[in-house]
């Protein structure tokens, strides 16, 4: 017999509703969770999936890195940001001839530390900004050899800052470089002697001091002081590019007048210029500026000189070369200004390397060494400034050369 | 009768026998010294024990007693006591010529120098009278 519903009391049937209800309802919810629980699922394996994935990317582009620091033929030091080593690959491990037996990298990087506490010490106050130096040449022991390591520091950026630095034994270049100029010196110096009595010997002569020679003679005494003469410069400026090139050349910097430069530049060349019928002006902009630069009179004079000299080389009769001077930012800028034929715009660079002439048409040329626009950069450069050429418009060149104001107010 | 004027006497201390040919016609010949010269230090500082000279002019580099060295011991010789000592150098570098001024001596002169102007140079550094 079927239930009638309708016998049954009202509480009965409120009950029955809510179970049939509730059953619906946890039916339905039990779906829903196993719906979501299977997307769930999904969701986890395609992210492990993509974790393993990328774990492995990174393992191999980690495998790459130390592939390459440990493949590289450059010593690599590697410290964290207290300055303590933690990757000294292994071409630094062989420069410095630590036991490369060991395979622990603490161990290796514990031995370094120990070994080499200059460099550590380098390392340290560079990594904590002490030292404003990004290179340092440091003379050090490497199993009892006397050894010039020449250390150059890299910050690292990201997360877990520290150094990385590259190591360079120099040892064998710079004692090349000493061997070098130390043979520069003293062929230079040996050369000098027999030079002094030859061009001394030929001046006498050429002055008609021992009485006058046959027409004949005195052309050929004339010839051989002139090339007698050329050769001295050509002594002289091999030294003096071997000093620039080699460090050893010293200054002597003192306040100068820029006017007492230009004063004493155009007494040396005005005889020069003159004879070539060139006008030589001196500008020096005194308005503009406070008049003096900390520089080695002497040294600069003779970057003044150099480019004068040359200037009227090249520079047509009756045109003007100006040597002006004027401050631009923390600079003072000095420049000389011809109307001549001007360098062709392909050799603006190259004349500043030694031995380099500009071809001339006339016998001006033999006068030159083609060291001395080398000198000048030098020169230029020791006194930490820049130097040179431009065209002008619309002919001659502009050779400009600049001393740093600034920074020598800290120090006259 | 006009009185005559004795040379300056000038002693020439270099290795080097042609230089010290050059340095003999360019004081002697164009400038009016009488020359004297001695091959080594060792022979200059003899030469001043019995001999008096109004300038010596001596090489910086030579075997044996060198410059410097032969400028010290002049200065013990009676004759040498306070004689003007020219330096005839090949090294050129200032503080090289500054070195050496500092020994003492009354001037640097650097090699190659003009023999035109020698005993000018001379005359002025070691202040004789022309």
């Amino acid at each position: 017999m079927a239930p009638d519903l309708y016998s049954l009391t009202s509480s009965s049937r409120w009950m029955i509703l809510i179970v049939t209800v509730g059953i619906a309802t946890v039916s339905a919810l039990s779906a829903r969770i196993w719906s979501i629980e299977r997307s769930h699922r999904r969701i986890r394996s395609v992210l492990e999936k993509r974790v393993f994935l990328r774990t492995k990317e990174l393992e191999r582009a980690y495998e790459m890195t130390e592939h390459v620091v440990n493949a590289v033929k450059e010593a690599i030091v590697v410290v964290d940001p207290h300055g303590e080593a933690v990757l000294v690959n292994p071409a630094a491990q062989a420069m410095l001839e630590i036991d490369r037996s060991s395979d622990d990298s603490r161990q290796i990087c514990r031995v370094f530390n120990e070994r080499f506490p200059d460099l550590r010490i380098f390392m340290r106050e560079h990594v904590e900004g002490a030292s404003g130096k990004t290179s340092i040449t440091i003379r050090t022991d490497v199993s009892g050899r006397r050894r010039v390591l020449e250390v150059l520091g890299t910050p690292l950026d990201g997360p877990d800052e520290g150094h990385v630095y590259i190591v360079r034994d120099i040892t064998d270049a710079l004692s090349f470089l000493e061997m070098k100029s130390r043979f520069v010196s003293i062929v230079s110096h040996e050369i000098r002697t027999p030079l002094t009595s030859l061009s001394g010997s030929l001046d006498l002569l050429d002055e008609g001091v021992l009485g006058a020679l046959p027409d004949r003679a005195a052309d050929l005494v004339s010839i051989a002081r002139s090339s007698t003469d050329r050769l001295v410069r050509l002594v002289n400026d091999v030294l003096d590019l071997d000093r620039l090139e080699s460090q050893r050349l010293t200054l002597s910097p003192t306040w100068v007048s820029i006017d007492e430069l230009f004063v004493e530049t155009l007494r040396t060349m005005q005889p020069f210029s003159t004879k070539h019928g060139v006008r030589l002006l001196a500008d020096s902009a005194n308005g503009h500026l406070n008049g003096k630069v900390f520089v080695d009179q002497d040294r600069i004079v003779q970057v003044l000189l150099n480019l004068v000299l040359n200037a009227i080389k090249f520079a047509p009769a009756s045109s003007t070369i100006l040597v002006s001077a004027r401050r631009r930012h923390d600079e003072v800028e000095f420049r000389v200004d011809d109307e001549g034929r001007g360098v062709p715009q392909s050799e603006l660079e190259s004349i500043f390397e030694p031995f380099t002439q500009i071809e001339t048409t006339d016998d001006r040329r033999d006068s030159g060494t083609g060291l001395g626009l080398a000198i000048c950069r030098g020169i230029v450069e020791r006194h930490g400034g820049r130097i040179w050429a431009e065209k002008r418009v619309p002919t001659g060149t502009r050779f400009v050369f600049t001393i740093p104001h600034e920074r020598q107010e800290t120090n006259p | 009768m006009t009185i005559t004027r004795t040379n300056p006497r000038a002693l020439v201390v270099d290795d080097d026998e042609s230089i010290r040919s050059v340095v003999d016609i360019a004081l002697g010949l164009v400038g009016g010294f009488d020359v004297t010269q001695a091959a080594s230090g060792e022979e200059a500082v003899e030469l001043l024990t019995d001999r008096i000279f109004d300038v010596v002019v001596l090489d910086v580099m030579m075997p044996g007693l060198d410059g410097p060295g032969t400028l010290q011991r002049i200065r013990s010789t009676y004759n040498g006591v306070d004689v003007p000592v020219v330096f005839l150098t090949a090294k050129a570098q200032p503080h090289e010529r500054r070195d050496l001024e500092s020994l003492g001596a009354s001037g640097v002169i650097v090699k190659p120098f003009d023999p035109l102007t020698l005993a000018d140079d001379v005359r002025s550094l070691a202040s004789l009278d022309s």
